[in-house]
C-alpha cells in the first residue's frame, strides 16, 4: 500500500506519495490556483496509479480563505429570546490587532447578519434544567421565514445548551424536516462547553463553512472513485489530528490550521525519531511564516483562537504566523523607515530574479544578492534566475536609503526578515516561559533552511534540524498523523467534593462515542488522553491538565494545577479552593505512517555532492564557498561551514561557524560551533 | 554584529534597534501577565510597560493604556527633580500621587533606572492597577469619594529600593494601609521582576551594539516619529478653534461641568489649552496634571497619525497647559476617583476642538465614561459574598465612510471585555440575565450612523443586593457632527412591580441602592454621536437598518423622515416627507448677548418667548447650536424678552466657539434628554 499527502498552499500545492512496500518517498510542487484548489489536487495525482493508495491526507486552507474573504454560505441563527446580539456585541471587543487609536476602526460584522438572528422562547438554566421547551410551532414559523430568506445553512445557537443540548437536538429535527438540505450546526455539538460568545462564533462559523467544505470534500471524493480509488480521504485538522472527509464536513471549522498542521505534526514524529524532547517548528514560505512550539515532544494546543476578529473554541495547535517570507517585498515609508512585508511578491511576478516583471526588491532578491541563491540555483526545480534583477532592484532601495551598495542593503533585508522570525520566536518561547535555548529549531518551508541558523544564532539555540524534503515538509508531515476524536463536557465540581469514581464515569461518557467512532472507521488501535479544566473557585479562566489513567490521580490533580500555575503566572494559592469546569478528551486511532527511508550511499566525505565553488556573503565574504547538492551527499557525513546545500524546493545556508552533519535518513544537523 | 558606532546610524541596524526596543517591552508585558496578583493586571490587562531614557523621555511603549501615556515620564521627572543627582545604580522607585502625575491611586508605578559608566541610560517603567490600594471601599474606587484620602494611600515619588537593598519597612507601611497586602505584595514583586528582566535584556543589546549605537538610534528613532508629527501638522491650515464640553454633574449636586479647552495650531506645532476649565470638584471627578494631556495626545495621534509610533518625539510638537486648582489639575484634597470620567470628557472635548483641522476624519461622540457597575451582595445558596462588576461599551461615533460600531471599545480604550459571559454569571452568581440587545435608535442619526449601544436586563435572585454605578453622559448625550444627531445618553434603571426606579436622584453615579429579590435591573449604553445630516443619509440604508431592527419605524420617520409601515418602504411618502423636512430647518439669527453673569457653568442662550414657542422649547432646554466646523455647542436655553423674533443671542466666548460672527445664519436644535 502506499500513503499520500496533499497540502494546498498558498504559492503551491506540495505532494509527497510514500510507497510502504519499498519505502519510497517521491515529492513534487505545483502551483496553487485560488478558487480552484480541488483541480490541482487532482492534477498532482494524475500520473499515479490510485487503485493501490492505502489513504490519502489533505492538508487545505478552503475553509480558512472562505472566511477571511468572506465567502461561506448564507447563515442563519435561531437562539434564545433576548440573546440575538449576542454574535455581534460578544464581550465589545475589537478583537483586531493594532485598532487602538484608530478612529476610523470598522468592527467586522458577525458572519450572521441581524435580519438572519430569529429568537425562540426557550430557556435552559445553568444546572441544565429546561426551563421553557422548544416548541415545534414556533421552529415552522421561523423556517418558514429561513426558507423565504435563502438560508442555506442554520446555526442554533441556545444558552446553557453544553449543559442541556435538548431544546437545539429538537430544534434541528424539526429544521431537518422544515428545511432539507440545508446545513445545520448545534452549538452544543461543535463546542460543548460553557461561554455563550466563543460557543456561538463558533457553531456560526461552523454553519458558515458548511456547506462549501460539505461540496469541497464531496467533489474530491467523487473524483477520486471515479478515478479508480478505494482509498479513504482524510482532513487534517488545526488540533494536529485527521478526520474522514464525512467528519471534516460536520465540523469544517475544524480545519482553519489545516495546511501549517501537517508540518507540526511531522516535527513532533521526527522528535520521536530523533529523540529530541523540545523543538520550534520554523515553516517559512513564499508569503508568511509560521512557528510553533513542542515541549516534550508535544505541540502547545490552545481552545482559545481568533480568526478576523471572530473567537473560536476549537482545538487548534498554537502556531504563531508572520506575515513575511521570501517573497515579501522590503520598502520604505514616508518616515524613512525600512520595512520587510506584509506585501508579497507571490508567484507571479514573484521576487525580480524570477524575471516575470517583478521590480521591487524581496527577501529571496536579497539572498540572491548575496549569492546564497547562485546563479544556476533552480528555485522550485525549474525557475531559471535573473541576478541582474535582483541587483537592480536592491540597489535602487540602497540608493532611496542611502546604504553604499546592494551587498549592504541585501545583508540589511536579510537581517530585518531575520529580526522578524526571532520576534515571533520569543512571543512562542520566552512571553510564555519557556527558554528557547533548550530547544531545536525544526527548519523547513522554501525558504527556512536558508535563514535557520541566522535565527537560530540571534536566539542563542544551538542546533538546528532540516529534515529531508524540507520544501514539502508540511505535506510529508500529513502522513504522520493520526485519526483523533475529541470530546468535552462542562461539569463544574469543587475539588474537595468531586469523587474519583464520578469524574471516571464522566471520561467514560466522553470517551465511548470517540472509541465507537474510530472502530466505526475500522482502526483497532487506541490511544487515548484525558485532561480536566481547573480553575481557583472565583476565577474566571482555567488550565488544563493532563489526568493520567492510573488510579489515585485525583488526590495529585490539585498540586499538578498549582505547580502548572506558578510555572505560568510566577505564583500560587496552594490553600484556595479549586474547581473543575470542563473534563476533555483526545483519542488516538493510530494508523501507519510514513517511515523515513535508510540512505543508500554511506561513507566518503561531502566533495561527492560539491556542484561548484563560489563566492557567497556571510558575514564576510568567502570567494571558494562550496556549494554541494543535498541528495547526493552520503549518510553521516559531517563538515564545517561555511557551505551552501542545495535540493529540489530550498537551500540550506551552513554559516562559516557551524557545521553540518547529514544522518542516515538524511536529515540534516547544524550546529553552532564553540 | 558587524556595526561600530560612527557618528551615524545606517537605517538596517536602527530598525533592528527599534524592533528590539519593542521586543523588550513585549516580553515585559508577558511577564506582568504571568506574574501578577492582581486579576484586573493578568486578566483585564490594565498596566502598561514603557522604556524611558535618562531624561525621562518616552522611548518605546506597546498596545497599552493609553491613559498611562504621560503619567510616565511626568513621574520620571518627579524622580529626576527630587533626586536629582542622588540616583545610583540599583536604585528603585516608587510612586501614585495623581497631584504630581499619577492617574488615580490605584494606578502604581516602579521605576527601575539602569546606569552606563554613571549616566543613566535607557530604563523600565512598569505601572500598573493595584486591586486595592486601602480607602474606604474596597477596590479603593468610590465615585462618592470627596476628598484623595477616601481614595487610598498616597504615595509621593519615594526610593523604595536602595542601591540593591529593599526599604522593607518602606513596603510594610504601605501594604499594612491596603486590603489584602499579600496581593499588593505579589504585585509590587511583580512589577520589580519585570524590571529586573527588561534591564537584562537592554545590557545584553548592550553588549551586542554599545550604548552609544543604542542612545545614538533612540535620538534617531524619537527625531523621526517628531517629524513625522510635524508634517502632519503642518499638513493641516493654521488657526484656532475652541470647544467646550459639559460632563453632567459631580455626583453631589445636578450642576454640568464645563470643560474648556483652545487649539492653536500655526507651522507644524499645536498648543492645546485647558483654560477656562472649571475648578476642581467637590466629588470624585478630578484628575492630576497628567491625565489631560495623555487624553489630548490620543485624540491628536488618533486624529493625524494612528498608525505611527508612540514615543516622546511625537509629543515635542505638542504643548499642552492645565491651570492648577482646576479640576484637571486638582490640588489637595481633591478626590481622583473619578479619574476615568474626567479622562473620557477630556477626549470628548478634543474631538469637538479638533473637528476644525481634520473634518475629514472626525467622528461622532463616544460613550464619555467607563459606565462601572457593581451589584454586591449575599448568595443564599453558597453562604458567600458575590460581587458582580461590568463597565459596558456603548456606541462609537459614525465618521465619513462609515456607520459608527455597535457596543464597541472606543479608540482611545484599551480592548478590555466590558461585560462578562452570561452563561459564567449564571453559574457563579444569584444572577438571570433577561436580555442582552442591541438598543434600537439610541445610535445618533446622521449620514453615517452612531454606533448602537447595548442593552442589558439582570434579575436578582438573592433576597437582596446593593447596586452602585459611577457614569457620567446619562444626562447630556454624545455628540452628532457635521449636522448628525446625539446619541441616546446612559440609562440606569430598575424595573420593580411594573415600574422603573431610579437608582439615585443624581443620575448615572449611585452608590448603595438597595435591590429586592425579583428586582430587574436594566443598564442602557449610549449610542455614538452621528456624522452628516440625517436626511442626506440613503434611504436604502435607513430601510435596511430598519429592516434589521437598527432602527424602528419611527425612528426612520423621526430621525431620517424615511416612512416604513409594516416593513414596507414608502418611497413617495419618504421623499414628500425629506423635502418637508428639509424646508422646515429654518436658521436663526445670531445675535452678540452680555456675558453671563450665572454662580453655575452652564453656557447660555437667549431667545424671546415668541421664537421659542414658535419652536417649540422650554426655557431652561438643553439646546446644540451647530458651529461653523460642524460640532454642536451645548447651551442652556433662556427667555429673553429683549431678542429679536428669530435670533439667538450668545455671548462673546460662545459665538468664538462657533467661529461665527453676530448676524450669521445658524441652526439650533433641542437635545432631548
Amino acid at each position: 500500500m502506499s500513503l499520500i499527502g496533499i497540502d494546498t498552499g498558498g504559492t503551491f500545492t506540495d505532494l509527497v506519495f510514500f510507497d510502504e512496500d519499498e519505502e519510497r518517498i517521491v515529492v513534487s510542487k505545483i502551483p496553487t490556483l485560488r478558487g480552484k484548489e480541488d483541480a490541482v489536487f487532482l492534477e498532482g495525482l494524475e500520473s499515479l496509479d490510485l487503485s493501490a493508495i492505502g489513504r490519502i491526507t489533505h492538508g487545505t486552507t478552503v475553509g480558512t480563505n472562505a472566511i477571511l474573504e468572506g465567502a461561506g454560505a448564507r447563515t442563519a441563527v435561531l437562539t434564545t429570546r433576548g440573546f440575538r446580539d449576542v454574535l455581534e456585541i460578544g464581550r465589545t471587543q475589537r478583537l483586531v490587532p493594532q485598532s487602538m487609536f484608530d478612529p476610523k476602526f470598522i468592527r467586522p460584522r458577525p458572519v450572521v447578519p441581524r435580519e438572519l438572528r430569529l429568537e425562540i422562547e426557550e430557556r435552559a438554566l445553568a444546572d441544565g434544567r429546561i426551563e421553557i421547551q422548544v416548541e415545534e410551532a414556533e421552529v415552522e414559523e421561523r423556517a418558514e421565514n429561513l426558507k423565504q430568506r435563502g438560508a442555506e445553512a442554520v446555526a442554533i445557537c441556545y444558552l446553557h445548551a453544553y449543559a442541556n443540548g435538548e431544546n437545539e437536538k429538537r430544534t434541528a429535527e424539526y429544521l431537518e424536516k422544515l428545511l432539507p438540505g440545508v446545513y445545520l450546526s448545534l452549538s452544543h455539538e461543535v463546542v460543548p462547553e460553557y461561554r455563550e460568545f466563543e460557543r456561538f462564533s463558533t457553531a456560526a462559523l461552523n454553519a458558515y463553512l458548511g456547506p462549501r467544505i460539505r461540496n469541497y470534500v464531496g467533489r474530491l471524493e467523487g473524483a477520486l472513485r471515479e478515478r479508480g480509488c478505494r482509498a479513504p480521504l482524510f482532513i487534517m485538522m488545526s488540533g494536529g489530528g485527521m478526520l474522514d472527509a464525512e467528519q471534516a464536513a460536520r465540523f469544517p471549522v475544524r480545519t482553519i490550521l489545516s495546511g501549517p498542521a501537517g508540518g507540526v505534526v511531522g516535527g513532533v514524529s521526527l522528535a520521536e525519531s530523533l529523540d529530541i524532547d523540545h523543538l520550534i517548528t520554523y515553516d517559512m514560505g513564499g508569503t508568511s511564516t509560521d512557528v510553533c512550539l513542542i515541549r516534550d515532544r508535544r505541540p502547545i494546543v490552545s481552545t482559545e483562537n481568533i480568526i478576523g476578529a471572530y473567537p473560536l473554541k476549537t482545538s487548534q495547535l498554537q502556531i504563531n504566523t508572520v506575515g513575511a517570507g521570501g517573497g515579501s517585498i522590503a520598502w520604505r515609508d514616508e518616515d524613512g523607515a525600512l520595512h520587510v512585508g506584509p506585501k508579497s511578491a507571490g508567484a507571479r511576478p514573484g521576487p525580480s530574479c524570477y524575471g516575470f516583471g517583478g521590480e521591487e526588491p524581496t527577501v529571496t532578491d536579497a539572498n540572491v544578492v548575496l549569492s546564497r541563491i547562485g546563479p544556476r540555483t533552480r528555485l522550485a526545480g525549474a525557475l531559471e534566475l535573473r541576478p541582474e534583477k535582483a541587483e537592480r532592484a536592491l540597489a535602487s532601495l540602497a540608493e532611496e536609503l542611502g546604504i553604499p551598495d546592494s551587498v549592504s542593503m541585501a545583508r540589511g533585508v536579510v537581517d530585518l526578515a531575520v529580526m522578524r522570525m526571532v520576534s515571533s520566536i520569543r512571543e512562542i518561547s520566552i512571553e510564555r516561559g519557556f527558554d528557547p535555548r533548550e530547544h531545536t529549531l525544526l527548519a523547513y518551508g522554501g525558504a527556512g533552511p536558508l535563514h535557520a541558523a541566522l535565527i537560530a544564532r540571534e536566539l542563542s539555540m544551538s542546533s538546528v534540524v532540516v529534515p529531508r524534503f524540507p520544501g514539502n515538509f508540511s505535506a510529508v508531515g500529513l502522513l504522520m498523523a493520526d485519526v483523533v476524536q475529541e470530546n468535552v463536557g462542562t461539569c463544574f465540581v469543587a475539588l474537595e467534593d468531586a469523587s474519583e469514581n464520578d469524574l471516571e464515569y464522566g471520561f467514560e461518557q466522553l470517551t465511548i462515542p470517540c472509541v465507537k467512532k474510530l472502530h466505526g472507521a475500522g482502526l483497532g488501535e487506541i490511544q487515548n488522553l484525558r485532561y480536566a479544566d481547573v480553575r481557583y473557585v472565583g476565577q474566571a479562566f482555567e488550565l488544563t491538565i493532563p489526568v493520567p489513567e492510573s488510579k489515585g490521580w485525583l488526590k495529585t490533580l490539585g498540586g499538578e494545577f498549582h505547580d502548572r500555575y506558578e510555572a505560568r503566572y510566577g505564583h500560587c494559592h496552594r490553600g484556595d479552593p479549586l474547581e473543575v469546569v470542563n473534563l476533555r478528551v483526545r483519542v488516538s486511532g493510530i494508523v501507519d505512517k510514513l517511515k523515513w527511508e535508510k540512505a543508500k550511499n554511506s561513507g566518503g566525505g561531502p566533495d561527492d555532492a560539491l556542484l561548484e565553488k563560489r563566492s557567497v556573503v556571510f558575514e564576510e565574504e568567502v570567494p571558494d564557498c562550496p556549494v554541494y547538492w543535498r541528495d547526493s551527499l552520503p549518510a553521516g557525513v559531517e563538515f564545517q561551514g561555511p557551505a551552501v546545500i542545495e535540493e529540489y524546493g530550498s537551500i540550506t545556508l551552513v554559516p562559516p561557524d557551524w557545521t553540518a552533519r547529514q544522518d542516515a535518513c538524511g536529515h540534516l544537523h547544524l550546529s553552532a560551533s564553540g | 554584529m558587524r556595526q561600530e558606532f560612527a557618528g551615524e546610524i545606517d537605517p538596517i541596524t536602527l530598525e533592528v534597534i527599534n524592533e528590539s526596543f519593542v521586543a523588550v517591552v513585549r516580553e515585559m508585558r508577558a511577564n506582568m501577565v504571568r506574574t501578577a496578583y492582581s486579576s484586573i493586571i493578568y486578566e483585564g490587562h490594565d498596566f502598561s510597560c514603557v522604556l524611558v531614557d535618562g531624561e525621562g523621555q518616552l522611548v518605546a511603549m506597546a498596545e497599552d493604556n493609553p491613559v498611562h501615556i504621560f503619567p510616565v515620564p511626568m513621574e520620571v521627572g518627579q524622580m529626576l527633580e527630587r533626586f536629582g543627582g542622588d540616583i545610583h545604580p540599583g536604585d528603585v522607585f516608587i510612586h501614585n500621587d495623581p497631584y504630581t502625575g499619577g492617574t488615580h491611586l490605584n494606578d502604581v508605578a516602579i521605576i527601575s533606572p539602569l546606569f552606563h559608566c554613571g549616566e543613566m541610560t535607557i530604563y523600565p517603567v512598569v505601572r500598573a492597577h493595584w486591586g486595592d490600594v486601602g480607602g474606604t471601599t474596597p477596590g479603593s474606587i468610590s465615585g462618592k469619594n470627596t476628598e484623595i484620602l477616601h481614595d487610598g494611600v498616597r504615595i509621593p515619588i519615594l526610593r523604595v529600593i536602595e542601591k540593591g537593598v529593599l526599604n522593607q519597612g518602606m513596603l510594610d507601611l504601605l501594604l499594612h494601609n491596603m486590603r489584602v497586602p499579600e496581593e499588593r505584595r505579589g504585585d509590587f514583586f511583580a512589577m520589580l521582576a519585570t524590571c529586573h528582566t527588561a534591564n537584562k535584556r537592554l545590557e545584553e543589546l548592550a553588549a551586542k551594539y554599545g550604548w552609544g549605537v543604542i542612545l545614538a538610534a533612540k535620538d534617531r528613532l524619537l527625531d523621526r516619529a517628531e517629524a513625522s508629527m510635524r508634517r502632519r501638522i503642518a499638513a493641516l491650515p493654521d488657526g484656532e478653534s475652541i470647544y467646550e464640553h459639559f460632563m453632567d454633574h459631580d455626583g453631589h449636586s445636578l450642576e454640568p461641568i464645563r470643560i474648556r479647552v483652545r487649539i492653536e495650531k500655526a507651522g507644524d506645532e499645536i498648543i492645546v489649552d485647558f483654560h477656562g476649565t472649571d475648578p476642581q470638584t467637590k466629588g470624585a471627578y478630578n484628575v492630576g496634571p497628567a491625565m489631560a494631556p495623555s487624553a489630548a495626545f490620543s485624540v491628536i495621534k488618533a486624529f493625524l497619525d494612528s498608525k505611527g509610533a508612540i514615543n516622546h518625539g511625537a509629543f515635542r510638537p505638542l504643548a499642552i497647559e492645565v491651570e492648577p486648582g482646576s479640576l484637571l489639575s486638582a490640588q489637595y484634597p481633591a478626590s481622583c476617583a473619578g479619574s476615568m470620567e474626567v479622562s473620557h470628557a477630556v477626549v470628548s472635548a478634543l474631538i469637538g476642538a479638533t473637528a476644525r483641522f481634520a473634518s475629514d476624519v472626525v467622528t461622532g461622540d463616544l460613550k464619555g465614561t467607563s459606565n462601572h457597575v457593581y451589584i454586591g451582595g449575599r448568595d443564599a445558596q453558597s453562604g458567600g459574598p458575590f460581587l458582580f462588576y461590568e463597565f459596558p461599551a456603548g456606541g462609537t461615533g459614525g465618521f465619513a465612510q462609515s456607520d459608527g460600531n455597535n457596543a464597541t471599545r472606543n479608540f482611545t480604550e484599551g480592548d478590555f471585555a466590558s461585560i462578562q459571559s452570561v452563561e459564567v454569571i449564571e453559574q457563579g452568581q444569584p444572577l438571570k440575565i433577561r436580555e442582552l440587545s442591541l438598543r434600537a435608535d439610541s445610535g445618533g442619526p446622521g449620514e453615517r450612523r452612531g454606533g448602537l449601544g447595548l442593552r442589558r436586563e439582570v434579575e436578582l435572585l438573592a433576597e437582596s443586593a446593593l447596586l452602585s454605578i459611577s457614569s457620567d453622559k446619562n444626562v447630556i448625550p454624545p455628540f452628532g457632527v457635521l449636522g448628525g444627531g446625539p446619541g441616546k445618553p446612559n440609562r440606569f434603571g430598575v424595573a420593580r412591580g411594573g415600574e422603573t426606579l431610579a437608582p439615585s436622584e443624581t443620575p448615572g453615579k449611585a452608590a448603595g441602592f438597595p435591590l429586592l429579590k425579583g428586582d430587574v435591573f436594566v443598564m442602557e449604553t449610549s449610542g455614538g454621536g452621528g456624522f452628516g445630516d440625517p436626511f442626506q443619509r440613503e434611504v436604502e440604508s435607513v430601510f435596511a437598518d430598519v429592516s434589521a431592527g437598527y432602527v424602528t419605524e419611527d425612528g426612520a420617520s423621526e430621525d431620517y423622515a424615511v416612512i416604513v409601515q409594516d416593513g414596507v418602504l414608502d418611497e413617495e411618502a419618504t421623499r414628500a416627507r425629506r423635502q418637508a423636512a428639509r424646508a422646515a430647518r429654518r436658521a436663526l439669527t445670531l445675535v452678540l448677548a452680555d456675558e453671563e453673569a450665572g454662580e453655575d457653568s452652564r453656557r447660555r442662550c437667549y431667545m424671546n418667548p415668541e421664537t421659542l414657542a414658535q419652536r417649540n422649547l422650554e426655557a431652561g432646554s438643553l439646546v446644540e447650536l451647530r458651529g461653523k466646523w460642524g460640532v454642536p455647542l451645548r447651551a442652556w436655553v433662556e427667555e429673553d424678552e429683549g431678542m429679536p423674533d428669530d435670533a439667538v443671542g450668545l455671548a462673546a466666548d460662545g459665538v468664538a466657539i462657533l467661529d461665527a460672527e453676530q448676524g450669521d445664519a445658524v441652526f439650533l436644535s433641542p437635545v432631548n434628554v
